[in-house]
């Protein structure tokens, strides 16, 4: 990359910038193999005994229940595109690289599901069905299990993320981004594991049906399921940890038990609906209740992480719009959540132009983008995303 | 990426000092590492350690039946200790409510019971789960020693039974299935001499099946 000049804008404006830029670690590349980090070797540690645990799970039965297996591989597979259309689209303001989340990915998927929630489930399990009866291990065992074991393992994604890459994983937003990444693999591979085991419960006998019905079932459950709720425990544990603007370790700490709490209702909806209100208990709260404060929870949470990523974009912008390139409410606007970008594409006169105002919002996460790459120095690169603008602008 | 102003070497991001290391790892890396580790084997290790250090103390006592749902009921070998599955009257949420499931083992015999949909007869499903074992690695050899026999039960239920050799040790399949849509496989495994010693005992499970449809 060639250094041209220094970047326009008043030197508050730049010194702005140089803040945002430091603070939110935006640009800073990912490495995942770091032989001197003690968080790459337990990140391959667990990677590895997930791998060989999922081998020697679906192994031992992929003569006899493959056509099962594989139905579910291929359907989950598919489900995971939307999944990662729309945490694509959320993974903005100061982005995290595609690595980072493809390793949160790798290890929700691996290291939390088979490493650590397969073993420490059934020994949970079995220990309540010990103590206290297999009648209440029935009914409550599962949510009293799956909210430990699961939502600590894939939050240790986030542990690992935060001692291979302390710069770039900085804000509540970057924890609920994370944590949501870090959900899919485990759901992925979770929905898959069902389609297996559904699949052995029907005797082997017509596999794709069995499969089948698993993904009717679990991938519209999912969508109030492991990616929302280890979004808000990783949000909670940033706070938590104090890795945001402020302190705010109670709020963490309501958040992560909110997502434990979610999750243990989700698992024990049979339990918990029948005794409000019998069976159409169940059906409230699978159909109604439960998506409804899930989302809620989810979008709590997103409200309250999401103003500092903003700020940031804002600050990164902000000497854009003292050069005269972008106006300040292309800024607001770039920085901003949809509804935001809405109403200022609203606010043109004419198709066109809001086309136009679209595209010049896009032009400029895109500078922003640059920026960030260059380190908040200008760059060819920069300079070309500034041109691209103008041409944009120029097209009327 | 090297740094450099005015030509002189300023830092490289990804050196870590000699001073910051411990065993030439970076010492700021210890703790997020040295905390998830612990984490997972707590959880992967120590929790199910403890488990297996947990006796199962729910014996099978005479008069016990195993609910399978839906009218289902088995009577579990006495004396056996109970690894999965409710028992008829247990202490439920919803009353009455069953497991299509259930486990139990003793002295290194286990007998599995699975409940679930299947269109056909009982022959159909012994068929069935032989075409799967015979094809399970968890099975090695699987071969089906004694020819499948009809076994009739207490409430008048007709299956069929048969016993299997493999290299993983010896076993006994049945297979039941039941006017409401719903199939039953019983396996129980261990060597052929545990077996012989409980003959009598899981001759008697599989002779207790009865359906009744729930009023």
């Amino acid at each position: 990359m060639t250094t041209l000049d220094q970047a326009p804008g008043s030197s508050a404006a730049l010194t702005a910038r140089a803040g945002a830029l430091e603070a939110s670690g935006w640009g800073v590349p990912f490495r995942l193999v770091q032989v001197r980090n003690l968080c790459f070797w337990v990140f391959a540690l667990g990677v590895a005994g997930g791998i060989y645990e999922m081998l020697r799970y679906f192994g031992s039965g992929v003569h006899a229940y493959g056509v099962g297996l594989g139905t579910g591989i291929v359907a989950f597979a598919v489900y995971t595109v939307p999944w990662l259309i729309l945490l694509s689209y959320h993974n903005r303001y100061t982005r995290l690289p595609g690595k980072l989340l493809v390793t949160a990915v790798v290890w929700g998927a691996a290291g939390a599901a088979f490493w650590i929630a397969l073993p420490a489930n059934g020994a949970f399990l079995s220990l309540y069905g010990k103590i206290f009866g297999h009648g209440w291990a029935n009914d409550w065992g599962a949510g009293l299990t799956a909210p430990i074991n699961e939502e600590i393992g894939k939050a240790l994604a986030l542990i690992l993320l935060i001692g291979l890459a302390p710069r770039l994983v900085r804000s509540p937003f970057d924890g609920l981004i994370i944590g949501a990444y870090a959900g899919l693999g485990f759901q992925i591979i979770e929905d898959v594991l069902y389609a297996y085991n559904g699949t052995i419960a029907n005797f082997g006998a017509d596999q794709v049906g069995s499969a089948l019905n698993v993904v009717l079932v679990r991938a519209p459950s999912g969508l109030f399921g492991h990616v929302l709720f280890s979004a808000v425990f990783c949000a909670g544990l940033m706070w938590l940890l104090g890795r945001g603007a402020g302190r705010h370790r109670l709020r963490g700490a309501l958040l992560m038990l909110g997502a434990m709490a979610a999750h243990g209702c989700w698992d024990n909806m049979g339990a918990i609906g029948y005794s409000l209100a019998g069976t159409i208990g169940i059906s409230l709260l699978w159909f109604l209740v439960l998506p409804i404060a899930d989302l809620l929870l989810l979008w709590l949470t997103f409200r309250l992480a999401v103003p500092q990523e903003q700020a940031w974009l804002r600050d990164i912008l902000a000497p854009e719009a003292e050069s005269g390139l972008l106006t300040e409410e292309e800024v607001t606007a770039a920085a901003g959540g949809w509804k935001t970008r809405r109403r200022f594409r609203k606010a043109q006169h004419g198709h066109r132009e809001r086309k136009r105002a679209k595209h010049i919002l896009a032009a400029a996460n895109d500078l922003a983008q640059e920026v960030a790459e260059a380190g908040g120095h200008d760059t060819e690169g920069v300079e070309h995303a500034r041109s691209e603008v103008r041409r944009l602008r120029a097209a009327a | 990426m090297a740094s450099t102003y005015g030509g002189r070497h300023v830092a490289v991001d990804n050196w870590v000092p000699v001073e910051r290391r411990w065993l030439g790892l970076d010492k700021r890396t210890l703790l997020p590492g040295l905390v998830v580790f612990a984490i997972a084997i707590l959880l992967r290790s120590i929790i199910p350690s403890i488990d297996q250090a947990t006796p199962v103390d729910d014996v099978i006592e005479a008069g016990d039946r195993l609910n399978l749902d839906n009218g289902l009921t088995i009577a579990p070998p006495v004396g056996w200790e109970l690894v999965d599955g409710i028992l008829v009257g247990a202490d439920t949420v919803q009353p009455g409510a069953g497991s299509a499931s259930a486990s139990m083992v003793q002295g290194g015999v286990q007998a599995q019971i699975a409940v679930s949909s299947f269109a056909g007869d009982a022959g159909a499903l012994l068929d069935q789960v032989n075409r799967n074992d015979s094809r399970s690695d968890s099975r090695p050899g699987f071969t089906v020693s004694a020819e499948p026999t009809a076994i009739t039960t207490v409430g008048g239920i007709t299956g069929a039974v048969e016993g299997y050799t493999s290299a993983a040790g010896d076993g006994l399949l049945a297979a039941f299935t039941f006017p409401d849509g719903r199939g039953m496989a019983v396996e129980v495994a261990g060597t052929s001499e545990q077996l012989a010693a409980r003959t009598s005992q899981i001759d008697a499970m599989l002779r207790s099946v009865t359906l009744e449809v729930p009023q």
